[in-house]
């Protein structure tokens, strides 16, 4: 597999984006990067200036603060399907043991372990800090092009 | 008074009220209120992340409770104990 070589650098990135994509974080160089993403995506390559200095309307700002909102569920479920697929993977192999010899037994502990190095338990915290009943009822959505 | 007539009407004094409240949950339904599935989904994903990282380590759980989260720690100390 030439998933286990490159794990932590994948890990890594998915964490940095989810740190600047949770609505939590505050304006720090992550969120920074973002908003410049969003501008990249959004102009397909024209003029890129520094967005900070532009002042976003109404509707770009519900737009942006959709687009963190598409990452960080994004992120999170691929997550949690990693850390599904390492338990299958690891309980296959340990069931088959005799045809398979050079396997990832521990695929689950070295992700879970990336995971905690890199501050994965402490993003859900931040995450639950703050009031969760004002986020589910956030609406981010802009009505439909009639 | 027969106690059996007070329980009657009570019951019918209970049923009056449950037709009342089922109007007001009808009208109620009318404005319902917006949750934003997306981040539901986030939430509910971050959840099971922490719990799956935890899960039966004590030095995890200890980083939960240097950061204040009773909540989250309560939620992982119950299933260690339920095991």
């Amino acid at each position: 597999m030439a998933l286990i070589p490159n794990i932590h650098k994948y890990l890594v990135t998915l964490l940095k984006l989810l740190l600047a994509a949770l609505p939590s974080a505050k304006k720090t160089q992550g969120s920074h990067s973002l908003l410049n993403d969003y501008d990249l995506v959004s102009r397909s390559g024209g003029g890129h200036a520094d967005v900070n200095s532009i002042e976003l309307s109404q509707q770009q700002m519900v737009d942006v603060a959709r687009y963190r909102e598409v990452l960080a569920k994004s992120i999170t479920s691929s997550i949690i399907f990693l850390l599904k697929h390492s338990r299958v993977v690891r309980t296959f192999h340990n069931f088959y043991i005799l045809n398979i010899v050079k396997k990832d037994v521990l695929f689950f502990e070295l992700i879970s372990k990336l995971l905690v190095d890199n501050n994965g338990v402490l993003l859900g915290l931040r995450l639950f800090n703050q009031d969760i009943a004002l986020l589910l009822s956030t609406k981010n959505e802009l009505a439909p092009l009639t | 008074m027969d106690p059996r007539e007070q329980l009657q009407e009570h019951e019918l004094a209970q049923a009056g009220k449950s037709e009342t409240d089922i109007n007001n949950i009808e009208d109620n339904f009318q404005t319902p209120i917006f949750v934003s599935w997306r981040n539901a989904h986030m939430s509910v994903d971050m959840l099971r992340i922490v719990q799956k990282l935890t899960k039966n380590k004590q030095g995890r759980m200890r980083i939960l409770m240097e950061y204040k989260a009773p909540v989250l720690y309560f939620f992982s100390y119950v299933t260690y104990l339920s095991k």
